[in-house]
């Protein structure tokens, strides 16, 4: 080396040190690198010499260098700072208009940001508040086809044996708890209540953290007849009296059983997928299904959840479920695997039905989706109108400019009245959050509190820095370009074009505007569409009315009958029947074993002679039950789809195939398709029939919501008349003959109705984010319409002396925006039209995408921004002349 | 060593302070404790225990004369406080009075080796 040649470190090292190294130290700590550097060139070579000086510099890169540096430019801003808060403030009280218009905006999508962060943080705090939450596992199954390992389906309504037997072949499971739910009739002071009745085992309330009011959670519910009740039952059968200790009893099977209160859980502040309203002994559950599903791996009837000491080892354990695995198997050409879920993610996992409460992930990325546009849209809402504005400001800029100030100092300026317009904003948005959740939980049928986390703040935090820094960083950019100093002379710079930024972000905007506009008009129509669609029944003046458990199917139809020959005393009652299942749950499904080892799912209904008749469902072929034909145990009923499924010509007397069949069942007649399950699904093959023995040989499979099979609920078709007293009348009669049931009743249509309470939620929430976007982005072209006009003042006041009328000028300031409009427009169709198609492919019964809808959607949007131009422009076209050109 | 607050590193680098005198600014320094420890140091690390040592107060620092060397730019050069003198003091004492309790026997064992 050349001691006399000069070496230099990497430029960047220094300068990076010199940026993040306060000025009192950085002198003497560059010194002794340089010195060190020197040394090293001489010592070990120039390149050696780089990298250690580059290793040295980031050892300075030191919490205790860097907070120094902190501290000192607090020190030096703070006089800034208040000084561009005082400019800020009175930059806004000038231009009141544009302050509010900013204001409102940001408001309005940060208040709507918070609600629908408030609704994701909610549906993520789910079970959140047992302590050992990560050491609890629900168990579920996954159905695969064994030759291609296709995925059949999921679900976590297991065999009641499962975590029990695992627990023995595992060891790592120290604890399991079954949970089983099923309505059920509760009977006090002899009076009968209808409840959902969850039956648990006594390890539940172990290593579950619901909180207990009275009650040990170790030991209540090792007696078998003890039961825990939440805060509410308790209070509905005792009021204030003390619980503990008192009686309550379950109607099984016509016979009562007593339970005492040994416990009362507290759980309303909780979100929690599994609901407590009343606790037994999961033992008792065999009074319910019986005992062979008690033990049998071909009921899957209730959840399991596991608890285990380590669960990092928690996919050791899905290998080892093997044994069990093959218990479950159904000797088909399917498969068994079982997994086992975390608790936390229950809720988020609507893939793996079960009977915990749950949400769809979708719903979340809804909700997410449509707070982050409202924001996006307020966003660039406020970088227009702001860098529009601004252009006001130049000469006061060029005035800082020449009494020398940096540019870096101006950039600095802008940025920190953009931050404190958006701090100020985040303020008020939550203010009006708070004003605004009665109305969004009312929007969304949910019960959801402004709680504000941490986190939330935080975010709403870094979403102010992002805005103030992107905005005021493009105003910096945008007014720097200027001659600043010749702004001072009066020869502004300001130019009549509007930017290409600009007029991009009024097209995204309004494209944003159309394609919600266009989503609100479109579920309308479906949801219309869906809600009038003819069912293939009559659903009008129907009646539900629910029987529940009974003994069996003999005793449930004595009771009926006694029902109806009473009911249809009343000239107004004009048929009564009876089913298994309702009008708002899925039907049970059977599976039907073939001999070339497929199994054919079909819907299967048990029914009394009068269904047809009650539900004015029609036949196409054959005949109905006929009460006085005598013996129709082997007669069925099956639906179009079904005779479509296989294939026949001539269904009649045919039976249904299968491989276990031995029983003579016949086809008496072929219904009419109706939809016997939500619109969200097709129509498929369906069985009725009167006696359940007809098909229950073949059957080798089952879902179902009720079992065994039996009549579970009366319908009754009410006549032409007032609806009140006769429902009046059917109590009556329901308490005269079937005194131990409580009387429940349900209209038909308004329980079908309830199927839909989600689309029509999701309506209205998309229906508020796009009154929201098109008013912010209303708000934006008004302020930016009225920027163009005043710049363009004395132009069209030259104009008007020229002659030009007052529609030539409005023409003239509304056109450019107009086209803007249009080309969002144009834009925005085709991408809702795209959205709105893959939306409508989940329903089988559809409209068609209807252009007019579109059209509509267009014309609302065009209407909107010409209302918000032409309001500005006429202001300006009527002005007279004489003033705007004598101002010079 | 609780009393005096000083750890390993920094007594050293305390003691190396009051060695070099003038010369004490954090590339001498560190030059001087690879030479003397023969283990290698960056001028960041002594650089952070200079500025703790000055926080406790055992040592003040002021920019010296401009150099060449340096591209102009002066040293940071530091000395000892009283109290920076005290804790080595009491550093010391507290290992002289350690060491004097320590059995005779081993001490010779280990010269013997």
């Amino acid at each position: 080396m050349d001691p006399n040649e000069v070496y230099d470190p990497p430029a960047w090292a220094v300068k990076f040190l010199s940026w993040f190294c306060p000025d009192a130290l950085l002198e003497g700590i560059l010194g002794d690198l340089l010195e060190e550097f020197d040394n090293n060139v001489n010592n070990n070579g120039l390149s050696a010499a780089r990298r250690r000086f580059i290793y040295s510099v980031f050892r300075f890169l030191h919490p205790s260098i860097i907070l120094k540096n902190r501290k000192v430019i607090k020190l030096i801003n703070m006089g800034m700072l208040k000084s561009h808060l005082k400019v800020a403030y009175r930059g806004m009280w000038k231009y009141r208009f544009y302050s509010f218009a900013n204001l409102l905006g940001l408001t309005v999508a940060f208040a709507f940001l918070l609600l629908t962060s408030t609704f994701i943080y909610h549906e993520n705090s789910y079970d959140q508040f047992h302590q050992k939450k990560d050491q609890i596992f629900r168990l579920a199954h996954e159905v695969l086809l064994k030759e291609t390992g296709e995925s059949l389906s999921k679900s976590a309504v297991t065999p009641v044996p499962l975590s029990k037997d695992l627990q023995q072949e595992v060891p790592a499971i120290t604890k399991q708890s079954r949970v089983g739910s099923a309505s059920m009739t509760l009977v006090k002071d002899n009076i009968p209540y209808e409840e959902v009745i969850v039956f648990v085992d006594p390890d539940f309330l172990g290593f579950f953290d619901f909180p207990m009011d009275q009650g040990l959670p170790k030991a209540a519910l090792i007696d078998q007849s003890s039961m825990v009740l939440s805060a509410e039952k308790a209070q509905k059968y005792f009021g204030y009296s003390d619980p503990i200790g008192q009686t309550l009893s379950l109607n099984v099977n016509d016979s009562l059983i007593n339970f005492q209160v040994t416990g009362i859980i507290d759980a309303k502040e909780k979100e929690s997928s599994i609901s407590v309203p009343i606790l037994v002994n999961f033992e008792k559950f065999e009074l319910l299904v019986g005992k062979q599903a008690m033990t049998s791996y071909n009921y899957s009837a209730v959840e399991n959840y596991i608890y285990v000491e380590t669960p990092q080892e928690i996919s050791l354990l899905e290998g080892s479920m093997t044994e069990a695995m093959k218990k479950f198997s159904r000797g088909d050409d399917t498969e068994v695997k079982i997994f086992a879920q975390p608790l936390t993610s229950i809720h988020l996992e609507e893939d793996v039905p079960g009977t915990a409460d749950y949400t769809t992930s979708r719903k979340i990325q809804i909700m997410a989706g449509l707070g982050l546009l409202v924001l996006v849209i307020a966003i660039i809402n406020y970088i227009m109108l702001s860098t529009g504005h601004s252009l006001n400001r130049l000469k006061e800029l060029g005035l800082r400019k020449s009494l020398g100030a940096f540019k870096s100092q101006l950039r600095i300026q802008l940025i920190y009245e953009s931050f404190f317009i958006t701090i100020l904003s985040g303020t008020l948005g939550y203010v009006l959050a708070l004003l605004l959740i009665p109305l969004f939980n009312n929007l969304i049928d949910s019960n959801l509190t402004l709680g504000i986390s941490a986190i939330q703040i935080l975010v709403m935090f870094l979403i102010s820095i992002l805005i103030a820094l992107i905005s005021g960083g493009i105003q910096a950019v945008i007014l720097l370009k200027h001659k600043l100093v010749a702004a001072l002379k009066g020869n502004s710079a300001i130019k009549n074009k509007d930017s290409i930024l600009n007029q991009g972000l009024v097209v995204l905007q309004f494209a944003f505007s159309m394609i919600l506009i266009s989503g609100t008009l479109v579920m309308r129509s479906q949801l219309n569409y869906i809600q009038d669609k003819n069912l293939g029944f009559d659903e009008d003046r129907l009646v539900e009315l629910t029987l529940g458990n009974t003994e069996n199917t003999e005793t449930a139809t004595r009771l009926v009958d006694r029902f109806r020959n009473e009911a249809l005393s009343n000239s107004q009652i004009s048929s009564v029947s009876a089913s298994m299942n309702n009008a708002s749950e899925p039907w049970t499904t059977l599976g039907f074993l073939q001999e070339n080892g497929d199994t054919e799912n079909i819907h299967y209904n048990q029914i009394d002679a009068d269904y047809l008749k009650t539900m004015g469902i029609e036949l196409t072929m054959g005949t109905d039950y006929n009460p006085n034909s005598g013996n129709t145990a082997n007669d069925i009923l099956v639906n179009e789809s079904l005779v479509k499924h296989f294939g026949w010509e001539d269904p009649l007397n045919q039976q249904i195939p299968g491989k276990n069949f031995d029983s003579k069942h016949r086809i008496i007649g072929v219904m009419k398709d109706f939809h016997f399950s939500s619109l969200h699904n097709e129509i498929e093959p369906l069985i009725l029939s009167i006696n359940q023995g007809a098909v229950s040989s073949g059957v080798t499979g089952l879902s179902t919501y009720y079992w065994p099979p039996n009549l579970y609920r009366v319908i009754v078709k009410i006549g032409p008349g007032e609806l009140t007293p006769a429902v009046n009348f059917l109590e009556e009669t329901w308490k005269s003959t079937i005194p131990n049931k409580q009387f429940q009743y349900r209209f038909v249509d308004e329980s079908l109705d309830q199927q839909y309470a989600e689309e029509k939620r999701w309506r209205k929430v998309i229906n508020a984010a796009s009154i929201f976007a098109l008013g912010i982005a209303w708000l934006g072209l008004l302020g930016l319409t009225r920027l163009s006009v005043q710049r363009r003042t004395k132009e069209i006041g030259v104009r008007k002396v020229l002659g030009s009328s007052i529609p030539n000028v409005i023409i003239l300031l509304s056109k450019r925006f107009l086209i803007l409009v249009s080309v969002a427009v144009v834009i925005g169709i085709p991408i809702a039209w795209l959205a709105l198609d893959n939306w409508l492919q989940s329903y089988p019964y559809r409209i068609e995408l209807n252009p007019l809808l579109f059209i509509l959607a267009a014309l609302i949007v065009l209407i909107v921004s010409i209302g918000s131009v032409s309001l500005q422009s006429l202001k300006a076209a009527n002005a007279n002349p004489v003033d705007s050109l004598k101002c010079e | 060593m609780k009393e005096t607050g000083l750890g390993e590193f920094e007594e050293v680098i305390l003691l190396l302070v009051g060695i070099l005198a003038e010369e004490a600014y954090a590339f001498r320094l560190a030059e001087e404790f690879e030479s003397q420890t023969k283990r290698s140091v960056s001028i960041g690390a002594v650089h952070s225990s200079l500025s703790r040592l000055e926080d406790k107060g055992f040592l003040t620092s002021e920019m010296g004369a401009s150099t060449a060397s340096r591209g102009g730019r002066r040293k940071r050069i530091y000395s000892i406080t009283a109290a920076g003198e005290r804790a080595l003091q009491s550093a010391k004492d507290f290992r002289v009075s350690l060491w004097s309790q320590y059995p005779q026997l081993s001490f010779v064992g280990i010269l013997n080796q």
